[in-house]
């Protein structure tokens, strides 16, 4: 149906073509422009992706600081559609708050009226196909370089250049048009024109998915006399609402917190429009009155529609900003957290598509989403060793959880295993090797060892489900000395989860590697004193020798259980932050060193 | 911020530190973290010397030995890293 629709659209407009070429004209600046922006988008994201990223991380830890970050970025970047995107995207992985994510915004909507100045300032005084030429050709040339930045400076140099080519087509079009037809013939005055122009602003940005373009379209009619001032000031408003159509669309595969912040988005920009449109007159004489005072012509409407445009988003921002604690109070009741059923199936929390736009927000949702697979995987872990997850996390002393727990407690681990599990682990699987192949080699390392913590967990799950079958087994038998020692595997592994929950809890890096370090030599632990005491059982015969197969194989389990969490949780500890890995690392036992000192003290 | 602190912020911002000041910082790093396992070390000695539990005082004992291991390795990374 979608691709019946483009090949119709595609056939009109080759049709329309053909019968006018002011228009193929004015559409090919259009496209030329959009294809601009989108190059621009993509240099950014080349040559100062991961500045942008650093300042977004560092410098909005304030609503006002992001609202000053949402206008300087996007009047260097002219772009609100990546400001937003990176928004949603951080949101998401939960960088910043909502506050933060609505002040940058707020900060984006006046930011980018910046543009309509730059347009109607230069792009229609000055003859910038001029210098579109030079840029094109300077910016071809390093996009075939190899480095990174090299090839993002050339992305931003063609998509200067296009932008500039777009311009100078649609002036050009406009120009041609106004010899042929007198549009101004259609156009509308009062109320009735007001609601209609805005509507045909909203649906143009829609289509072309850039208030950018749309105000180019908008400032280039206006200054060949295509349509009137007050029909031009009725599309910049539509152009700025349609503009929310980016934000809404980057948030269908966001989390809740995206999904928020893309109505938030469109709120501003509804009730920005809505006072625009009932206070149309009072905003038309502070227009005539500002610009008579910063010396612009009476007639130069474009510059007043910049004007305009940057008066009535700066006016949102007044009347809304200060309430921005309670349109995030009011956005957190409208989009409540989803609550599961008791035996419906987990899924995963944090993982979405829009933290796979940026290499920060794609590490911090892998390391949560991990971590919600581990209190999945401890949950079941606890049950095989017939106690519960709260005995892991309560202040119980473990000997006191054994004697309390001291029957069987059975739980399907597959029907577990499907439910709680295998969805999360896939996708866990599916969005790291997703992100490996979008980041750079840098960011791919951190990527796979996160990968890696998954599988560790894991296989920690498939050695407890082996091992649950004996557990049950002997932990009602009428052997009290298998029974001690299967309490004993129980009584480790238990402990073993304790100092694993610790370390996720934990602030103090210095504790965490303490008890990393600690994790590794009990680890090597393991086979030691069960060799020793299976030793004695066999002598003395207190156990048979089925017995002592199974206690051999679970030790084993009990080993695997405790040496895969461990590397999870050091590679989670690890990689958890970039800039402290190598210190951190540097200060853990290897498994070489924890062995020789786990076996000096046997 | 004095003018120091903040040129080091920018550069970290603009992600321009040289390898050798990554690698400074790092050992920055490991001497913040060693001085925190060395007061740990201190003070569990402290109590190790109050403690009357048998098992307890092994544990201690054993994360004693591991700090003492951690901070030879951390002196070694000073000297070789």
């Amino acid at each position: 149906m979608k691709r019946i629709g483009l090949i119709l659209v595609m056939a009109l407009l080759a049709y329309t073509f053909t019968l006018s070429h002011t228009l193929l004209l004015i559409s090919s600046g259009i496209a030329i422009f959009l294809f601009g922006m989108f190059c621009l988008e993509e240099g950014f994201r080349a040559f100062i992706g991961g500045l942008l990223e650093r300042l977004l991380e560092r410098m909005t830890s304030t609503v006002t600081k992001s609202l000053f970050f949402g206008i300087v970025t996007t009047s260097i970047m002219q772009s609100s559609s990546l400001i937003s995107i990176l928004s949603i995207s951080f949101i998401s992985a939960g960088l910043i708050s909502l506050a933060q994510g609505i002040g940058i915004i707020f900060g984006a909507n006046l930011g980018t009226t910046t543009g309509a100045w730059l347009i109607a300032g230069l792009g229609l005084k000055v003859d910038i196909a001029t210098y579109a030429m030079p840029m094109l050709v300077f910016g071809t040339i390093m996009m075939f370089q190899n480095e990174k930045k090299s090839k993002g400076i050339g992305y931003l140099l063609v998509g200067l250049g296009f932008l500039f080519l777009g311009i100078a087509y649609m002036k050009e079009g406009f120009e041609t048009f106004k010899t042929h037809i007198d549009v101004t013939h259609y156009a509308m005055q009062g109320l009735q024109g007001l609601l209609l122009f805005t509507l045909i602003g909203i649906v143009a940005t829609v289509i072309m998915q850039s208030s950018h373009a749309t105000l180019v379209l908008i400032i280039t009619a206006l200054a060949s006399f295509q349509i009137t001032y007050e029909n031009a000031l009725a599309l910049a408003i539509g152009s700025n609402v349609g503009t929310t159509i980016t934000a809404l669309l980057g948030s269908l595969t966001a989390n809740n917190e995206g999904k928020k912040f893309a109505v938030a988005h469109l709120l501003f920009n509804l009730v920005s429009a809505l006072i625009a449109i009932i206070f149309m007159q009072p905003f038309l004489y502070l227009v005539d009155e500002t610009a008579s005072l910063i010396g612009i012509m009476n007639d130069d409407y474009a510059l007043k529609l910049a004007l305009f445009h940057t008066f009535f988003n700066l006016v949102g921002i007044m009347l809304l900003f200060p309430w921005t604690t309670q349109l995030v109070t009011l956005l957190n009741a409208l989009f409540r957290p989803y609550e599961k059923d008791l035996h419906q199936k987990d899924d995963v929390i944090y993982l979405d598509e829009s933290a796979l736009d940026f290499p920060i927000s794609a590490h911090t949702v892998l390391i949560k989403e991990t971590k919600h697979l581990y209190q999945n995987v401890l949950d079941i872990i606890a049950q095989a060793l017939s106690i519960y997850k709260n005995d892991v996390t309560s202040g119980m002393e473990v000997d006191e959880i054994i004697h309390q727990r001291n029957k069987a407690i059975f739980v399907d681990m597959d029907a577990y295993y499907e439910r709680n599990i295998k969805e999360i682990y896939g996708k866990i699987i599916t969005f790291a090797i997703t992100a490996q192949g979008k980041f750079s080699q840098e960011n791919m390392y951190d990527l796979v060892a996160i990968k890696n913590a998954n599988i560790c967990i894991v296989e920690a799950f498939k050695a407890s489900k082996h091992m649950q079958k004996n557990m049950l087994k002997y932990l009602e038998s009428s052997n009290s000395d298998i029974k001690t020692e299967y309490n004993h595997i129980r009584k480790n592994l238990i402990s073993h989860l304790r100092t694993m929950q610790l370390i996720f809890n934990t602030d103090e890096e210095d504790v965490a590697i303490l008890l990393l370090s600690k994790l590794h030599v009990d680890t090597q632990k393991y086979d030691i004193a069960a060799n020793k005491s299976l030793d004695n059982l066999i002598r003395t015969n207190k156990i048979n020798y089925t017995m002592a197969t199974s206690l051999m194989n679970d030790t084993t389990y009990a080993y695997t259980i405790a040496s895969e969490l461990s590397k999870a949780a050091q590679l989670l500890f690890v990689h958890e932050k970039k800039e402290l890995k190598e210190g951190r690392e540097a200060l853990i036992l290897t498994e070489t060193e924890a062995s020789a000192l786990a076996h000096e003290k046997q | 911020m004095s003018q120091k602190k903040f040129i080091h912020a920018l550069k970290e911002i603009l992600g321009i530190s040289p390898e050798h000041e990554e690698k400074k910082q790092t050992k920055e790093e490991i001497k913040i973290l060693m001085s925190k396992l060395e007061q740990q070390y201190l003070s569990l000695k402290e109590t190790l010397q109050h403690e009357e539990d048998a098992t307890k005082r092994e544990a201690l004992k054993e994360t004693l030995s591991i700090i003492k291991e951690q901070l030879k390795k951390g002196k070694d990374f000073l000297h070789h890293g």
